[in-house]
Parts: C-alpha cells; structure tokens; sequence
C-alpha cells in the first residue's frame, strides 16, 4: 500500500515547491508600483465572494432582533423613543451611542431617567488606551457616569485593518477595572445568558462573524414610527431585542456615518463604498451567538497537511501525464491548472457557503501554480546537476514490500528438492 | 408502494401550497407618509414596521414617504404617490425563479469571465458602457418641462372652484388642459388660449381623497407641464379652523394671527392652495402688513416660485 502511494520524485517536488513558497514569503520587498494592484487585494478573502456574490439573496426575517434608527436626535427625543419602547416591554434595549458628555440638564435627566426606569439597557462605550505589555486596555471610555451608572456598559470596537472591513470581532477584553463585553455579547447575555455563555465557553480571543445579510434581515423603525401614539407597539416590541442607534439619516451633510465595509459589500475587491451600519453589524453578531452559528476554521497544522497532500498527488498527476503524453503535457497542465483552481475555489466556496467551514486554500493554489515549473526545474536541471538524484527510484523497490510481506509459500521448495 | 409515494408527494404538494397562500407580505420599513388599503374603498390604515398586508391590499405613499415590504424572502421598496395594488408590487416575486448555489457559482465564474474581456471591448465599444456609471447623483434636477406649473396647485385641492395657472418659458397658447383620475381616464379635458382656467370641482365626477392629476399641453404638442398629481380634500377652511383650535388654541392671539396660524396648519396637511387663499385674503385685507407678506414669500418660495416670494419681500417698505 504504502508503495503505491510514496513516489520519491514527487516528494521531493513536492518539498521543493513548499521550501520555494516559505522562501517567497520570507523576502518583503516594498513594491510600492505595484500599490494599486496590491492595496485592492489586501483585504480581500475568498470567502467573501461567497458572501457578495454566491450568498442566497432570500431574505430571512429575525423575530427577535428589531433596529430602531434615532437619526441624528437631540436627547429629548431619543428620551421620549425610549420611554415609548419601554412601555412596549421589551427584553433588552441596546443603546448603540456615545452618550460621552452631557449636553442640557433638562434632557440629561429626562435620558437619565428612563434608563432608570429600566433595568436591562446597554449603553455603547469604546475602549481606550492599549497597552502592549500588559495586554490591557486603559478603560471604557466615551460613556458619561451620569448615563453608564445606570445600565450596563458594551464597548462597540471592532478590530479591523487600515482598509476597514469588519470581519472579526473581540467578544470580551481586560481592562484596568476589569473584564469588559462587547455590547453585542453584553446584550445577548442579558437576552439568552446560556448563549453568551456557549460563546465565552469557546475562549476565543476574537470570533469571525457569520453576516447572515444587511439591515432588510430586521424590522427597522424610524423615529416618526416610534414616537407616534397611534401605533400599539407592544405586539411588535415585546420580549425582543430593541438596537436603538443609527441607521442613517436624510441629511446630505453625513451619509456615511457610521458605516463600515463588511464582506457582503458587492465590491469584494478594493471595496469604496461602505455598505453596513454599525448597528446592523451588532444585530449580525448577535444573532450569530443566539443561533451559536460560528465559523468553523481548521487548524493551521491540518490546513499545511492537506495542502501538502493536495500538491503532492498534483505533482505526481502532473508527472503522470508527463509520461503518459509527452510534448503535449505543457499544454494540458496548463488547463488543468485552471480547471483545479475553479475547483478549489468552488470546494471552498460549498464548505463555507453550506457548513461555515472556512478553508484556506491560498497555500495550494500557490503551489499548484508553481508545480509545472518546478517539475520542469527539477527534472531539466536538479536532475542533470546532480547525477545523485538519478539513482534514486521512481517508485520505492520491491524490497520495502517484501519486507512487510509473509515468506513465499513452501511450494518452491519443494521443487528445488525434486 | 406507489400509493405511499403519491400520498406523499400530494402532501408536499398540498403543504407548499399552503405556506404559499399563507404568507403575507410585512412591512419591514416605512418613513413618512404611508397607507394601506386592506380592500376597495376601506378606510386608510398608516403602514409602520412590522405590520402584515394582504397582497390583494393597495398602498400609497404620500409627501414622499416610501415603504420596504418583505415577502416571500424577497424585499420592495414602495414609493410614489399613485395607489398601488400590492399584488402588482410583489408580483416581480412570484415570477422569479430561485437559483441553486451551483447555479450562482456558474453565473459568478461566466461574469467573471466576461468582466475580464471588457477592457478591450470597453475601449472598443465604449458608447454601449456609458450607461453603467454617471459621475453625478439623483435628487438635484428633474426633468424640464417648458409649461411651469405652482406646486400650490398639488396636494389636496378643495371641492370648490379651484383656478389652475401655469406659466410657458418658451412661447403662447392656445393650450389642451387635462384632469385625469389615477387610472388615467379624462374627467375634463378643455382648450385655453390663456395661461388659466377656472374649474369647479365639485361639479365634476370626482371622488374624494383620490388621486388625479392635471396636465397642460400646448396645442402645437411641442412643449408641456409635468402631471401634478392632487387629490380632492373635504377640508374646508372653517373645519380646518376647529381642527386646529383643537390641537393648540391661542387664546390671546389677534384674528390676523390666527389666519396665519390656519395658513401654516393647512400647508402642513398638504392643502396649499387653501393656504395660498388665506395669505391672499390677508394681504389684500391688509397690504401693509410686513408679517404677513414675510410668510407669504416664504410660502411662495416654498411652493417653488422664488421670483414671485422675492418681489413680494421686495416691496416690504424697509423699517426705519
């Protein structure tokens, strides 16, 4: 078995291209001409053509999570909205805004005491202040005392690179006063606490986040909505999760507030327009912890097996038809090449899309693209050079399976005798 | 065997049908404006977020609101004044086939394909990409239409008699001036040779709290107004004048403060041309007042015509 399976040339190719990739990887070379090209795939995954583009468009409409959109209000109203929505007795209200300072005493106090008046509320705060040796943040910071002594705080940082997009998120940090919860786990926590407790029990630093889609996924209410008396909004708010922030207003001043690039962005390369609110990217996570439907990842080290094993019977495939046709080989690997690719992509796609497996297949599509020169290398020049190589077999001798194999039968034996 | 198999598919059969019938379509969104009409003629119902519709229901949004409604997995926006039935809205919905993921992942790998040709063809054939991207947005300019008409003259026009004027940039009548219900039958249709015509509405079959429009063409067909849509109001100034008493009353306020305050009132409830004879019957009361015309020309530039708010503030002699 173990014959059939172990070519020595190929696994030889097959290290050469995995020490060729470790040694590309290990130049960094500062291509600043190629900065157009390289700043539009720096933040780009595969999976995200999975979201912005093989995604099922069907739109699934969550009971429990309702968006309430405060535009840009002065405190009084966001008081009035507030007191409206705690009549509707709903579970837990998250207030996505910086309350950092106090504006009038009169509306202040009006704000103060409605979260007063309820106890279940979060209010948005940011962390500040890291520091890299204690791995500590300095505080939560941007929330007033006068507001945050009076509901539970959630800081609304998402880890994101200079390009922005919300992938990640942390769902808990250490600061100077202690632990502090992200204000998606903070809220999840006081609507299905076994929830929050399935997420924290992972011990994951940070947790991709599974989109499930844009802002049509909840119902969303406008201010005018909220405030008018007319409409019984206890059927509709009760026992729910209220995310009251901002979802845009008509000003022309500010359109892009809050908004930030997510992978469902339609541009799944060098993206421009961001496409999410952050509100909305919190009713994604939340939702994500209350159905416990998190991306699963493979670990590195199974990741670099597969990939060797997927370049290695590639190689060897590679060397096959290399035998099998001779001159017309180039032209074949080549489209094979492509036909690999398109199913790589496709098994990624499937995995992630159908089970929120995330595979990374970027390693073997490097060495599936370097295997034909390297074979190519190897066998026109390494082979030449050094004659050494020549003498070792193409498939491992008789001998190694002789070894593991039960002594011939006694038949011969017999006719030595005769 | 086959009759376990037939009564299973039958129910599959059966059980899709129903939650075919079943679902209904849900509000997810609405700003400003917006009704819902569960039949023919029932009493309008203000759509919010969250409210479920029937599919034979109608909608309408008014003052530019808009509404987005979910059903079956698939979102709409609505918006416009015209009533609309709700089963036309959807009924992209229904025709639409649903695309397998392998199916998705052809369509992605064919564009894709296609998109990296475009470079050459976009150099080549580039008059057939000009339509995919405008470096300019939406909302600053409509069409422009040679006919002006006031937008006093939309919203909810009384059952009396309302005069219609439009203004031509461009030359002289004679002019065709047509009123139309929302289905776009003619109620009237008659020729002007001036920029006016007087109409008693009352006295034509008209329904209340419909939509009509009324457009003017001149008789060469060369140039036009927009349709301006409207819709006849019950609301006559004297009940307007108690519901207003009702939500605030002003106790110490003087009678031309009043008109004025019934003025405002009846431009927010849309009916701008009742305003417009207030402040008209103020002015012509009092010529003088410098209130009174400072609120008309902020009216007039309200309702689109700045020139004639300027004139009016114009002549405001200037206090000493």
């Amino acid at each position: 078995m173990l014959r059939k399976l172990i070519f020595p040339h190929t696994l030889i190719v097959a290290i050469l291209t995995f020490i060729l990739i470790w040694f590309v990887d290990l130049i960094r070379l500062n291509l600043h001409f190629l900065d157009p090209f390289n700043k539009g795939l720096k933040d780009y995954e595969v999976t995200d053509i999975v979201y912005s583009k093989l995604r099922d468009d069907r739109i699934n409409l969550d009971e429990r999570i309702v968006l309430v959109n405060t535009g840009k209000p002065n405190r009084d109203t966001l008081a009035l909205m507030l007191n409206r929505i705690i009549d509707a007795q709903p579970k837990v209200i998250g207030i996505d805004l910086l309350l950092s300072d106090r504006k009038t005493p009169h509306a202040d106090s009006a704000l103060q005491a409605c979260l007063k008046r309820y106890g279940n509320t979060v209010l948005g705060t940011r962390l500040d202040g890291y520091n890299e040796d204690t791995r500590q943040f300095e505080a939560e910071v941007d929330c007033d005392t006068f507001f945050c002594d009076h509901a539970y705080p959630g800081f609304t940082n998402f880890p994101a690179n200079d390009t922005r997009t919300i992938r990640i998120f942390s769902p808990k940090e250490e600061t100077k006063k202690g632990e502090s919860l992200a204000f998606s786990v903070r809220v999840t926590k006081l609507y299905d606490a076994a929830a929050s407790d399935r997420l924290l029990a992972r011990d994951k630093e940070v947790e991709e986040i599974y989109f499930f889609g844009d802002a049509d996924n909840f119902l969303q209410f406008e201010p005018e909505n909220i405030l008018d008396t007319s409409i019984n909004l206890t059927p509709l708010l009760k026992d729910k999760i209220i995310l009251v922030g901002f979802l845009g207003s008509y000003s022309w001043g500010d359109p892009l507030i809050d908004r930030h690039f997510t992978p469902l962005n339609s541009q799944y390369t060098g993206r421009n327009v961001p496409d999410m609110y952050g509100m909305v990217i919190h009713a994604n996570v939340i939702k994500m912890i209350l159905d416990n439907y998190y991306v699963r990842e493979l670990s590195p080290l199974v990741n670099l097996l597969l990939t060797f094993l997927f370049t290695y019977f590639n190689i060897h495939l590679f060397y096959k038809i290399h035998h099998r046709i001779g001159v017309q080989y180039q032209f074949v690997t080549r489209f094979l090449q492509i036909g690999e690719i398109i199913l790589l992509f496709f098994l990624v796609a499937v995995t992630f899309h159908f089970f929120r497996f995330k595979i990374d297949f970027a390693l073997s599509i490097a060495a599936l693209l370097l295997t034909f020169d390297i074979i190519k290398f190897y066998e026109n020049f390494l082979r030449k050079r050094f004659t050494l190589l020549n003498n070792i077999p193409e498939v491992l001798p008789q001998k190694l399976k002789a070894k593991k194999t039960p002594p011939p039968p006694p038949q011969n034996s017999a006719g030595e005798k005769g | 065997m086959r009759t376990i198999l037939l009564t299973l598919l039958s129910a599959c059969f059966s059980l899709s049908l129903v939650s075919q019938t079943n679902s209904n379509p849900v509000v997810l969104h609405s700003s400003g404006q917006v009704q819902y009409f569960a039949t023919a003629g029932a009493a309008p119902k203000k759509v919010y977020p969250g409210l479920q519709l029937q599919v034979s229901g109608k909608i309408r949004c008014l003052k530019g609101g808009s509404a987005k409604l979910l059903y079956q997995g698939k979102a709409y926006i609505v918006s416009g004044a015209r009533t609309q039935d709700i089963s036309e809205v959807v009924k992209a919905n229904v025709k639409a086939t649903q695309i397998g993921f392998t199916g998705r992942f052809f369509n992605f790998i064919t564009e894709s394909l296609q998109e990296s040709e475009s470079t050459e063809k976009l150099q080549k054939h580039h008059r057939r990409y000009m339509g995919k991207n405008s470096a300019s947005i939406k909302g600053f300019s409509s069409k422009q239409f040679e006919i002006v008409t006031p937008l006093v003259l939309t919203g909810k026009l009384p059952a009396a008699k309302v005069t219609f004027k439009w203004r031509n940039t461009t030359g002289s009548g004679p002019y065709t001036f047509q009123l139309c219900d929302e289905s776009g039958n003619i109620v009237a249709s008659l020729l002007a040779k001036d920029t006016l015509v007087t109409l008693d509405l009352e006295e034509l079959a008209m329904n209340f709290e419909a939509e009509y429009t009324w457009q003017v063409t001149r008789n060469d067909g060369k140039s036009s107004s927009a349709p301006m849509p409207f819709e006849l109001t019950r609301q006559t100034q004297e009940k307007a004048q108690k519901d207003l008493e009702i939500v605030s009353s002003c106790d110490d306020c003087s009678d031309s403060e009043k008109r004025l305050m019934l003025a405002y009132f009846l431009e927010q409830e849309n009916q701008f041309y009742q305003a417009a004879d207030i402040y008209n019957a103020m002015l012509e009361k009092d010529p003088n007042s410098t209130l009174t015309r400072r609120l008309f020309a902020a009216f007039m530039a309200r309702m689109n015509q700045l020139s004639e708010g300027e004139k009016l503030i114009n002549s405001i002699p200037e206090e000493k």
